[in-house]
């Protein structure tokens, strides 16, 4: 049991050193900032195994009583099951192999110490958020995350437009905590407690079924899981966040922090589970958002924010697989995720550390000559995400998109979810490989740019080589046909409060084959598009310049808020100081100041100085008071 | 024959009439004082007055007090107007308006 | 020991207590403020004076009172005291003063006040070392009036009587118009005369409450367990409540009665920025706790709706305008009437968890805000502007100075994890059990803080590193002391956070993440009286408005317990109070000048009546 506290106290006690280590050799820094999280990877597979062989028994340690007030409680605990194992090693396991990138990535910023600081800050705050058994302590690690997001976001202060993305992304994700709290505040007002367990147990009985309480505490739930996860409509962040450092967008806007959302889903499946109305809403966000993000992606020229797009739609697909209740598929589709995206924004980071941090794909091109090692390990990646068989990825998006068919047979409407899977299947291929056309293959457009490109240090390839690899292997966990290790390992949390339909027995194989086949259409394309003919970057979306316009400018979603939410809030404020405040608030007590200044200037004029004048008064005063008294009866 | 009560009162009533129109009408200060004085007197005279017919000494215990505080008037206000009289020369009630709102 | 003339009352054995600790403590900062004028200020040869002596003797009074206060913190008894409804008066220091008017001087501990007197103490330890660092002009008198003014807003949070909690309630309010209107900047005197009257205003009325109060209480007694045994009437309440209301909400810059408070900040200089913000703000939250709601429970349900909306107004519209000062002590200004009015949200939802959350936001807010003004000073010391689009990029030269305000920054925002999170989750929660849609709209505040806040800190330490941040180099002429000097700054620092810059910080800082991760001991502390103080609401919600609480004395631990029969757990027998005894001062033998006062009259009288006849 000690074991998870040692993972959640080792970064935090790697942030601590770090913070006041101003001292400390860069070397020192080199070696404790991803050792930390190396050694809690450690412990977290001691712990996996510890609990594989009691196929996956949860325990709920209790740490501290946080807070007492009535009936209030929270206790800081945490809740060990094959759940929040699994998230456990990937934040531990794909963490650690980031930071160890980030050794060679960062090894020139004169802020190198701050860096890694931040990252142990959090990786802790990440462990807290999967570790936590309340849904307070979820806040507080969801809290963090977003903190320490944009901190890196805004890692590099005197860009400008890393300041700004920061700022953007803080505030869209406290968007997400205001929902969360508002949930919380329901579930306590329900349920008396915010731990998971008690609330789980009591779902059904408390909440029923399709109740409008469970709809609206799921609904606000997922106002969080959208906005951390980037999804429609509080996506706009994600994409300007790759202001930040490459390894930042790896580890926090890829692998771990974003896919939060289906995190938070499925952790609060009984909530979900009754509340199908809010399943259906999360499939509708998931389709759209892929296809969104998918097109989004397609004109962008920017290899980060590509990759961010991608991100995008991919997590719009774990949400699909949580939406149709196949939290295991979800689940899955986040582990591979991690691994193979993880491996694509090393090697962009390769790329642009190559190429003098240099985004725009437009001047990249020819790479796969001298940067063999990258190339490779893209392009395995990129096989992978496009879902090309036997790779990673194409076991478990397969797994999302063949849940979804098999419950369309039941509901009308989920055909229509399921086409627009099996289309953005084709395009993720049709983008990522025109990413890696563009960048790796053909002839170099900017030579001079290109001049000094070479393969990274190896503290820098090994990472990439080793995800590329779990890229590769990483789907045989669920292997059709073999046992289905990972959804097996994930059934004893999926399971424990509300039997949840078991993954479907046999794959299904008519979906499959279509997928594979658009899939194989949109590397084609690529292929024909990007490869064979090779536009100058003008002559791109001449032959549909509205569509191209559209997917260019991300759908005007950011100047639609930009103008419908930023700019009349600021009008409001500068409204509310110039004139509410100066001319309502002040003019009402100003005023009065005011009316009582000149009622006393009229009021002065009797006061003339004259001893005559005063003494009449008190005659006339005593005059009226026995006058009073006289004629009183 | 003894007077009954309304003669004193209407003595009274008559003295202090004097001092106040005295008061209002005259600027030399002396001349107040001296109609402060009268209208002092008058309620003195009314006091015993009633004192003397209600056979109760409380108003004549107020004619002493009020005698005490004429004296110590008397005394500020006489060290009053000598110390205006240095200052200005001139001690018309009238010129003394500085304390005017 | 007093000048008060206080004696002790019968059945009280053992009152006033020796040592008289919270005596002491009270009058610890007032003394060693009026000693301060008695020390010799020594012009020092090259112009002006050292103050090093007097600000050397106010340091050491505010760090002893500080100390002292603690000794309070860990003596207090936790628990309830055998009952949960038990409202326990701890450390309690009775002693006649005018009896004649239902005046006694009545100091005591319970868990409203058990937090808020260190943080009174240790806000104004801060802040009197910030005054040490920033005044040169006058400073004697400046440390003095800050001293007096820590004895009035103690004597505030510790008064168990009504009348004494006026007159140091007015007390506090003279230094803070001397502080604000002789060292402030800019236009000082109209906004400290607006502060002083707006408040005063609000005062009076307060005070004619009062008398009412003293006129209709049976016994003429104005102290609190008498005053909560005897609740005035329903339609009384009304208005009573409402007097109170005023006066405390201007002061707790309760929506739209905030006005004063944007302009006083800022013009004020820095440690009487603090002293207002941090801890005279507080003394109004509080004493609407301690007064307003026990006594008029009737009113206070009948008006907590209403209230609530004014709070949810002030919230939201102080975090608009925050959104768009381009002062940065402004902005903190209305971040900070953003914040009160959640906490006055939070005693108004009436309820365990929203008193709970509010006092303990009392403190967080007091020890953040504290650290955010002290910030200002030590940013403006370096950037020589406090105008946000004049200052960009700092963090480079000043990376420490940065990791604070990054601290700080994110308490304000109410950052999960930091205490303000803590104080402001347990509010709405409170908030909600009472009225869901507040608690909703409320929390959209957390948005907006979220918004005002990173804008403030990303505008002074973030951004391209401009001609404004001077690169870091040695700073020679380092002398603590004196470098300092509001509002006209002789030169502009170049150094980072400077150890003793540092001192002033670190002690905030440390409690804002103290009460973020552990903030239990708190809650411990304060829920058996806020529970008591919730029973008083619920009983008056019932519309009885009828007698709620009487008065035990427990002789083991000498400690006042009022007893409050909220008819929750009323089966359960008392094993704890063999006697109940309820204050009736009228009996017991009148102080000195009394006695001498009704002897004079006594004989006068005679003599005018039977002497004069013979």
């Amino acid at each position: 049991m000690s074991s998870v506290w040692f993972i959640l106290l080792l970064p935090l006690f790697g942030f601590l050193v770090l913070s006041v280590g101003s001292p400390l050799p860069k070397r020192a820094v080199a070696v404790l900032g991803p050792g930390v999280v190396g050694v809690a990877f450690t412990a977290a597979i001691v712990m996996f195994f510890w609990d594989y062989g009691r196929h996956g028994v949860t325990r709920d340690a209790v740490a501290y009583t946080w807070i007492v007030s009535g009936h209030f409680v929270v206790n800081f605990g945490a809740l060990i099951d094959p759940l929040a194992t699994v998230m456990c090693l990937i934040v531990t396991g794909v963490g650690f192999l980031i930071l160890l990138y980030s050794v060679g990535y960062m090894s020139e910023d004169v802020d190198f110490r701050r860096f890694f600081c931040y990252m142990d800050l959090f990786v802790f705050a990440m462990l807290v958020l999967v570790l936590s058994d309340s849904y307070l302590f979820l806040l507080v690690g969801w809290a963090g995350v977003g903190l320490t997001s944009y901190l890196l976001i805004g890692f590099w202060y005197e860009r400008p437009a890393a300041v700004a993305a920061a700022r953007q992304a803080l505030v869209v994700n406290v968007i997400g905590d205001w929902g969360m709290m508002v949930a919380l505040f329901i579930l306590f007002l329900h349920f008396h407690t915010l731990q998971y367990v008690p609330i789980f147990k009591h779902v059904p009985a408390v909440l029923g079924y399709d109740g409008s309480t469970v709809r609206i505490v799921t609904l606000l739930l997922l106002v969080g899981a959208v906005a951390k996860s980037a999804q429609l409509p509080l996506h706009v962040w994600l994409p300007n966040a790759m202001e930040g450092p490459t390894p930042v967008s790896a580890l926090i806007h890829a692998a771990t922090m974003v896919t939060a959302g289906v995190y938070l889903i499925a952790r609060s499946y009984p909530l979900f589970h009754s509340a199908p109305f809010t399943q259906s809403v999360v499939i509708i966000i998931g389709t759209c958002g892929a296809f969104f993000a998918a097109t989004c992606a397609l004109a962008n020229n920017d290899i980060k924010r590509v990759l961010a797009y991608s991100t995008m739609s991919q997590i719009a697909y774990m949400f699909v697989g949580v939406g149709a209740a196949s939290y295991a598929s979800g689940i899955f589709h986040l582990t591979t995720h991690a691994y193979f995206k993880a491996c694509l924004f090393m090697g962009a980071g390769a790329v642009m550390h190559a190429l003098h941090d240099n985004v725009d794909i437009r001047r990249m091109g020819g790479l796969k000559a001298t940067m063999p090692v990258t190339f490779w390990c893209f392009l395995i990646a990129t096989m992978a995400i496009s879902g090309v068989p036997l790779l990673s990825g194409f076991f478990s998006k397969d797994e999302i998109v063949g849940s979804v068919y098999l419950q369309a047979q039941h509901v009308g409407w989920l055909w229509i979810i399921w086409i627009m899977l099996a289309l953005t299947a084709g395009l993720t291929a049709l983008y990522m490989f025109r990413l890696l056309f563009m960048v790796f293959l053909g002839q170099e457009r900017d030579p001079e740019l290109a001049l000094h490109a070479h393969d990274p240090p190896l503290v820098m390839r090994l990472p990439m080589m080793i995800l590329a690899v779990l890229a590769v292997i990483g789907g045989y966990l669920a292997f059709p046909g073999a046992p289905n290790w990972i959804g097996n390992w994930l059934r004893h949390s999926f399971e424990r409060f509300s039997p949840v339909a078991p993954a479907e027995p046999a794959t299904q194989w008519a979906s499959v084959i279509i997928v594979i086949l658009t899939v194989a259409l949109g590397i084609f394309a690529a292929y024909r598009i990007y490869y064979q003919r090779r536009p100058a970057p003008e002559q791109v979306g001449a032959t549909a310049p509205a569509i191209y316009r559209l997917f260019l400018n991300r759908w005007y979603v950011d100047g639609l808020y930009d103008r419908a939410v930023v700019r009349p809030i600021i009008v409001l404020g500068l409204f509310l100081s110039t004139v509410v405040e100066r001319f309502v608030i002040n003019g009402l007590v100003e005023g009065s100041a005011a009316a009582l200044r000149d009622s006393s200037r009229d009021m002065r004029r009797v006061q003339s100085g004259y001893v005559r004048n005063y003494a009449l008064s008190i005659l006339l005063g005593a005059v009226l008071v026995v006058g009073y008294y006289v004629f009183r009866r | 024959m003894t007077p009954d009560a309304s003669s004193y009162l209407i003595i009274s009533a008559i003295l202090f009439t004097l001092g106040t129109v005295g008061v209002l009408v005259r600027r030399d200060p002396l001349i107040i004082f001296m109609c402060i004085e009268l209208m002092l007197n008058s309620v003195n005279l009314t006091f015993v007055a009633f004192s003397h017919y209600l056979s109760s000494a409380d108003g004549l215990i107020f004619v002493f007090m009020i005698m005490t505080v004429a004296a110590a008037e008397v005394v500020v206000g006489l060290a009053l107007i000598v110390s205006i009289f240095r200052t200005r020369e001139d001690i018309d009630v009238d010129q003394l308006d500085e304390m005017h709102g | 020991m007093l000048t008060l003339g206080i004696a002790p009352v019968p059945g009280m054995a053992n009152e006033l207590g020796f040592p008289p600790l919270l005596t002491i403590l009270l009058f610890l900062p007032a003394t060693a403020g009026l000693l301060l004028l008695l020390l010799p200020s020594r012009p020092r040869p090259e112009g002006g004076y050292s103050w090093f002596p007097v600000k050397c003797l106010a340091q050491t009074a505010a760090l002893a009172t500080f100390g002292l206060s603690v000794y309070f913190l860990v003596e207090f008894h936790l628990g309830n005291l055998g009952r949960s409804s038990h409202w326990a008066i701890q450390f309690p220091e009775h002693g006649t003063w005018l009896p004649s008017l239902g005046i006694s001087y009545f100091l005591g501990v319970d868990g409203l006040n058990v937090w808020l007197v260190p943080l009174c103490t240790g806000v104004m330890a801060v802040a009197i070392f910030a005054a040490c660092l920033m005044i040169n002009r006058r400073a004697k008198a400046f440390l003095a009036l800050m001293l007096i003014a820590e004895t009035g807003m103690l004597g505030v949070f510790l008064s168990w009587n009504l009348f004494l909690f006026y007159v140091f309630w007015e007390l506090m309010l003279v230094p803070a118009y001397f502080l604000v209107g002789v060292w402030g900047e800019g236009r000082r005197i109209q906004a400290t005369t607006k502060f002083v009257i707006y408040t005063i205003f609000g005062s009076f009325i307060m005070l004619v409450a009062i008398f009412y109060l003293y006129a209709t209480t049976p016994g003429h007694n104005l102290d609190f367990p008498a005053l909560l045994a005897h609740p005035p009437s329903t339609s009384a309440q009304t208005w009573l409540f409402l007097a109170f209301l005023l006066a405390l909400g201007i002061k707790a810059a309760l929506f739209p009665f905030h006005s004063w408070a944007p302009d006083t900040y800022v013009e004020a200089p820095v440690p009487a920025t603090v002293l207002i913000a941090s801890v005279m703000g507080k003394t109004a939250t509080f004493a609407i706790v301690r007064f307003a709601l026990p006594l008029f429970p009737h009113a206070a349900n009948q008006f907590s709706g209403l209230l609530s909306i004014l709070a949810i107004l002030g919230i939201l519209y102080g975090a608009t305008m925050a959104l768009v000062q381009i002062d940065i002590k402004r902005v903190l200004a209305y971040s900070s009437i953003s914040h009160m009015n959640l906490i006055l949200l939070g005693i108004f939802a009436l309820n365990q968890q929203g008193l709970d959350g509010s006092i303990l936001q009392m403190v967080n807010h007091g020890v953040i805000m504290a650290g955010l003004f002290i910030m200002v000073a030590i940013v403006y010391a370096r950037s020589g502007t406090r105008r946000l689009d004049e200052m960009s990029g700092l963090a480079k030269a000043f990376p420490v100075m940065g990791g604070f305000l990054l601290l700080l920054f994110l308490a304000a925002m109410d950052l999960p994890g930091l205490g303000s999170f803590a104080g402001e989750f347990t509010i709405l929660v409170g908030v909600f059990l009472s009225n869901a849609w507040f608690a909703t709209i409320a929390a959209l505040v957390t948005i907006l803080a979220a918004w005002y806040m990173v804008r403030w800190f990303q505008g002074i330490v973030h951004g391209p590193v401009g001609e404004q941040a001077p690169e870091p180099t040695a700073d020679a002429s380092d002398e603590a002391w004196t470098v300092y000097e509001f509002p006209v700054r002789r030169q502009r620092l170049t150094k980072d956070l400077r150890w003793i810059e540092m001192a002033m910080i670190v002690p905030l800082a440390a409690v804002v993440i103290w009460l973020g991760v552990i903030p239990k001991p708190f809650t411990d502390r304060t829920a058996p009286t806020v529970a008591a103080v919730a029973g008083v609401l619920r009983s008056g919600a019932h519309g009885s408005g009828s007698a709620a609480g009487t008065v035990a004395l427990q002789p083991k631990r000498m400690k006042l317990v009022v007893q409050v029969d909220n008819g929750v757990d009323s089966s359960q027998p008392s094993q704890q109070m063999p006697c109940i005894w309820l204050p009736n001062l009228a009996k017991t033998k009148p102080s000195l000048p009394g006695r001498l006062t009704k002897r004079i009259t006594t004989r006068l009288t005679h003599q005018m009546t039977h002497g004069s006849c013979q």
